[in-house]
């Protein structure tokens, strides 16, 4: 077939799809819209296996624009990451029909229309292509997540589109720079351009689009519509946003810094990057202990991933900018695969937490528990998700972050020893935020699955149907298998990277084993092995005494009958590390006591609140700011028709007479 | 891999199986004799073990499929990770033998127990998963600044490569860094072990369990299989402190003799390390949960020295 | 309080163990002399005397700090990452001895300074001097490989005399105002 036919079939199908929810009536029929993206989904996969199989494609179209011709490339780097956002895009399309959630028209309009805008950002060239799609992206999102739930207020969406806009201003502003002062207008024309503008400018705009794409990726201090969102709109919605988008800003961000404008020397810069990052996934795994919703563990969880990918990412920029090729390759390679594992194991997670609101009807933790009786199947492919998002080995998220704590334990390449200093400091800060994360999502399981049910929802949680799995089966599935055999993958990413830094073909894999410049390597598959092994071996040991017979019972009580309020909450869970880390918390406790119910009994009332510093102390002045300044220049609306007209005159006096 | 290397590997594993339960007895032993009385024979772990696996299964009612799924994860994790660890031979590990990776399979481990403390609704269980984690979260850091430091020394994170590094270089190669670094892991080893002054592994009083409110809930096989899983840890704990810091007499190939120099050498370290840590448990009293942090942070900064002082000196 | 000032005798044991290495290492018979002097005056007189002064003013533990104990560590590993930079010049083209020893020398002044700034008991105040007057000795010890014993001996002197001074200020502060605690003492103003 053409060449350009899987992209057109990519593109074209969402559009119909689209079309098709408006036009057609009868919801039996919507459910062709969302086959429609599944299809477009099945064509994205197999344009990127054949651009991994022959190499990089490129198509321009002769359609009449601005500034150049408008054109979409896909290289194997694209190509890795498309494909696994593409068998993501199908479950989650699966997800949504078989989820017994109403297939609107409006659902299914939006939900075409963001898959478009995703697949058009991850392939566009043109500058101008990616910016029209990342606007769709953010308007389509915005409006998938307003209006989900009746009992909402609109702050979160509000929120979210006036940070994305900041983001996407300081991002435009970047590229456009870049374009107009290289004279090109596709990205795979720019190369090196910090030779061209100077290290001043290439620094700041690299910093630009930062935290222009940050402000999707949840960068401290633009996360604060991340929880708010999450925990208000559907998880169809939350798991396209948590991965695809994610995942189109820290390709484009790649490309851009690596490829277009280039690090040498940039050492600042890298350092920079790191510290944000760094502080970035502190604060997001401590915020993830101590919340009630589960949306909201996860929407923090996506938001600690980024922040470990874009430190790893600026170890890569401060190894290229210290000349040293293969660890830097080796260091992105190991942010892009964990950008690819964290594509599939969140896109699980959400949907996951998503079937548990629907299933028992409840969102908060303190009114979960004891779902994993209720649920069995869906208890245990949640726990491969959890698994793999706490990086436990067998699963793919133990993989990625062993080579992040590889890539950042070579420090031999960097000659200043203060900055080599760096990298054990980033290795400390990796290792506290996976511990406090893992915590939370021990947490997030345990109490949700575990022990009591602590409402009616849970306690009889509405029995699911099959339909309703099948859509996280292949993404469990990946989870293990990224996790065991993932090395063709890793090959092919570190051949894509290694131009991107400069560094001749990196070879990673060597038989089974992924190794790193032979200072120590991991086999995931013998790793994994082994663990079966050992298990075997507990299993015959076992068994080698005989079958016993289990006999249940209640849980022992020391004495005083339990009931669902006598076992641990998720607050106290999470009490021991809020006290250890009261400074960072600075929690706000009020005791009153209440009248007493009879003469023996005292009744106390407790309350806990966790401050938003950022919203307290930053976004709030800022916005009183705002409307302040707002309201001093809305004296100039006085309302009469002359104060108008003369403000009409006297511009077009003015501009008349500088024309002149 | 060839045939003697498997069946060497086979004979560790086997060592640290055998060996484990007599690590804790020996501890006990200890800790009575510097209490002045006699104490439990050396061999009641195993006598302990024997009768759990004859007994029969106790379940909650509340408790899940995962339930019983946990003390088989747990204890595969640590015969995977005697593997992985070489005992008394530093032969080629075949990429398994990472550092970092062990650290992981260690926290696999801790991941399900805490989880199997959650199971069956009770308010210890919950107790002694939630104190655990505050532990582990600060100990992490410092495991792995550990491990960079040592990796910085020998250019790798192989744990087998490491052993060997140091047993070349002999007494020449003790540094502060090493001192520094292994005084980081012993206490570390402390705190993941449950031992004083972290947590008493002998108390019967739930509120001041850790480890143990979080096998309250086991009983029979269940029971047995997560104890000696973490007896195993305790030793691969010390294998680990052994064999990467000190790791004199280790054999480098596989002759009989080295052999045997390796399984006498690894045997006199575990024996000293264990005495260490009755002696460690006898001298110091429990700790108050909210003042473990302080001590933590004290190994933590061990660590940063460590590291610190391989840049300096 | 007395786990202090064991910390602190350890330290000067351990100062005296290397000046009697450098002794060994240079063959100077003098520097024997000073490691000597340093493990009785700094190891045991001194100790004695501040562990008879606590018994003497029935001081207790520290009260709390001003800076809590886990950010204190983390400050000193700051202070030792500090001073590494601030000798990294002067390091890099000097002998193995003092290589090693200036910034652990360095260090410990600064951490000794912290001691003093941080802790509220004027007991601890004092041990953070002496800490600091170790840290110099290291420094010095290192660079120039032993002064003229002379002056060896007029600093422990110097030392000892400031320390009996500064027991019986102690004795006479905690019968005037009933308390070590400094941050009380902040009315004597000129």
């Amino acid at each position: 077939m053409s060449p350009a036919a899987l992209p057109s079939l990519m593109l074209s199908l969402p559009l119909l799809g689209a079309v098709l929810a408006v036009l057609l009536r009868s919801e039996r029929s919507r459910v062709y819209s969302y086959l429609c993206s599944a299809a477009s989904a099945v064509a994205a996969a197999i344009w990127s296996v054949q651009v991994l199989l022959e190499g990089t494609a490129s198509l321009v179209s002769d359609a009449p624009s601005v500034w150049g011709e408008y054109a979409i490339r896909l290289d194997p780097l694209g190509a890795l990451v498309l494909l696994i956002t593409a068998l993501t895009f199908a479950c989650v399309a699966m997800y949504a029909l078989f989820s017994r959630e109403g297939v609107t028209a409006r659902s299914a309009l939006l939900f075409n229309c963001f898959v478009l805008s995703i697949l058009l950002a991850m392939v566009a060239d043109h500058v101008l292509l990616l910016m029209i799609a990342w606007e769709a992206m953010s308007l389509t999102s915005f409006l998938g997540a307003w209006g989900a739930r009746e009992d909402e207020d609109t702050i979160a969406g509000w929120r979210y589109l006036a940070i994305t806009h900041f983001g996407a201003a300081l991002v435009i502003a970047a590229l456009a720079y870049l374009a107009v002062s290289s004279g090109e207008v596709r990205l795979s024309e720019m190369r090196g351009l910090s030779a061209l503008i100077g290290p001043g400018a290439s620094a700041a705009v690299v910093i630009m689009l930062f935290l222009g794409f940050g402000s999707k990726l949840g960068l401290l201090p633009f996360h604060i519509w991340m929880p708010d969102l999450y925990s208000r709109s559907s998880s169809t919605v939350t798991a396209l946003l948590s991965t695809a988008a994610s995942n189109v800003a820290v390709l484009v961000l790649v490309r851009v810094t690596f490829s277009c404008v280039g690090v040498e020397e940039q050492y600042a810069l890298s350092l920079t990057v790191m510290g944000l990052a760094a502080l970035t996934a502190l604060w997001a795994s401590w915020q993830a202990l101590v919340q009630r919703d589960g949306a909201r563990v996860l929407a923090f969880s996506s938001m600690e991933n980024m922040g470990l990918i874009l430190l790893t990412m600026g170890a890569a920029m401060l190894f290229r900018a210290y000349g040293a090729a293969e660890p830097a390759a080796f260091a992105l390679m190991a942010a892009l695969f964990h950008l690819i594992n964290h594509t599939v194991f969140k896109a699980l997670l959400l949907m996951g937490a998503g079937t548990v609101r629907r299933a028992a009807g409840e969102w908060d933790l303190e009114r979960l528990g004891g779902l994993a009786r209720g649920l069995p199947g869906l208890s245990a492919v949640f726990l491969i998700g959890t698994l793999s998002v706490a990086a436990l080995p067998p699963f793919n998220g133990f993989v990625s972050e062993w080579a992040m704590f590889k890539a950042l334990m070579h420090a031999e390449p960097i000659a200043d020893p203060l900055v080599r200093i760096a990298l054990p400091l980033a290795i400390a800060v990796m290792a506290l935020c996976t511990a406090i994360a893992a915590t939370a999502y021990l947490r997030l399981y345990g109490l949700t699955f575990l022990g009591r049910p602590r409402s009616a929802g849970a306690e009889r949680p509405r029995p699911l149907e099959r339909s309703e799995l099948f859509p996280l089966l292949p993404l469990a599935l990946l989870c293990i298998l990224l996790g065991v055999a993932s090395f063709p993958l890793l090959e092919e990413l570190a051949a894509a990277v290694s131009p991107l830094v400069g560094a001749a073909g990196l070879k990673v894999v060597e038989g089974s084993s992924i190794n790193f410049l032979h200072q120590g390597g991991l086999d995931p598959l013998g790793l994994s092995a082994l663990l079966g092994f050992g298990m075997l071996v507990a299993f015959l040991i076992v068994r080698a005494t005989g079958r016993r017979k289990v006999e249940r019972v209640d849980t022992w009580d020391c004495g005083t009958p339990l009931d669902r309020r006598t076992q641990y909450t998720p607050t106290g869970f999470a009490q021991p590390l809020l006290r250890v880390f009261q400074k960072v918390y600075r929690p706000q406790i009020e005791v009153r006591e209440e009248p007493r119910p009879s003469e023996y009994i005292r009744a106390v009332r407790f309350e806990q609140r966790i401050p938003e510093p950022f919203v307290d102390h930053l976004y709030k002045p800022l916005t009183a700011g705002a409307i302040a300044l707002a309201m001093r220049v809305k004296r100039m609306q006085s309302g009469s028709i002359q104060a108008y007209l003369t403000y009409i005159m006297v511009t077009l006096v003015v501009l008349l007479v500088a024309l002149r | 891999m060839q045939l003697t290397d498997v069946l060497i590997v086979i004979a560790e594993v086997s060592f640290v199986l055998m060996v484990s339960p007599l690590l804790t007895g020996i501890i006990g032993k200890a800790k009575a004799w510097m209490q002045c009385r006699q104490g439990p024979s050396v061999l009641q772990p195993y006598r302990d073990l024997w009768k759990l696996m004859r007994k029969a299964t106790v379940a909650s009612r509340e408790a899940s499929w995962l339930f019983f799924v946990i003390p088989y994860v747990c204890l595969g994790a640590m015969v995977c990770l005697a593997v992985m660890v070489p005992v008394f031979n530093a032969g080629p590990s075949g990429g398994v033998g990472d550092m970092v990776a062990t650290i992981y399979v260690l926290g696999l481990f801790r991941f399900m127990m805490v989880l199997g403390g959650l199971e069956g609704g009770s308010p210890f269980g919950g107790m002694g998963s939630s104190r655990e984690m505050m532990i582990s979260a600060i100990v992490e850091p410092t495991l792995l600044l550990s491990i960079f430091s040592v990796a910085a020394i020998s250019g790798t994170t192989d744990l087998s490569s490491i052993s060997r590094f140091f047993a070349a270089l002999g007494p020449k190669g003790l540094s502060p860094t090493l001192f520094l670094a292994s005084a980081a892991i012993f206490i570390s080893l402390l705190a993941e072990n449950s031992r004083v002054p972290f947590d008493n592994p002998a108390t019967h009083l739930e509120l001041t369990m850790v480890h143990e409110g979080m096998l309250l809930e086991y009983s029979g096989r269940e029971l047995a299989m997560m104890e000696m899983a973490s007896y195993v840890r305790l030793t691969m704990f010390m294998v680990i402190l052994s064999n990467v810091f000190f790791p004199w007499g280790i054999a480098l190939g596989t002759g009989a003799g080295e052999l045997l120099v390796g399984v006498a050498s690894i045997s006199l370290k575990l024996l000293l390390l264990s005495v260490s840590v009755a002696v460690v448990e006898s001298v110091m009293a429990k700790m108050r949960l909210f003042r473990l942090p302080n001590l933590l942070t004290v190994s933590f900064t061990l660590s940063l020295l460590a590291v610190m002082s391989y840049y300096i000196l | 309080m007395g786990q202090l000032v064991r910390s602190f005798a350890f330290q000067s044991l351990m100062l005296a163990a290397i000046a009697a290495v450098l002794a060994h290492y240079t063959g100077s018979e003098h520097i024997y002399v000073v490691a000597g002097l340093t493990l009785v005056v700094k190891g045991l007189v001194i100790p004695r005397f501040l562990i008879y002064s606590m018994d003497r003013l029935k001081v207790r533990r520290e009260i709390e700090p001003l800076v809590g104990i886990p950010a204190s560590l983390l400050i000193s590993g700051g202070l030792v990452i500090v001073a590494y930079y601030i000798t990294e010049p002067l390091i890099s083209s000097a002998e193995t001895v003092t290589r090693n020893c200036l910034a652990v020398s360095l260090a410990v002044v600064l951490i000794g300074l912290f001691m003093m700034i941080s802790r509220r008991k004027a007991m601890t105040q004092m041990v953070g001097l002496l800490m600091m007057e170790n840290g110099l000795f290291l420094g010095i010890i290192s660079t120039t490989y032993g002064m003229p014993l002379i002056v060896e001996i007029g600093i422990f002197f110097d030392v000892l005399m400031a320390v009996l001074i500064m027991g019986i200020f102690a004795y006479r502060i905690n019968q005037t105002f009933e308390t070590l605690d400094t941050t009380f003492m902040r009315r004597l103003r000129g």
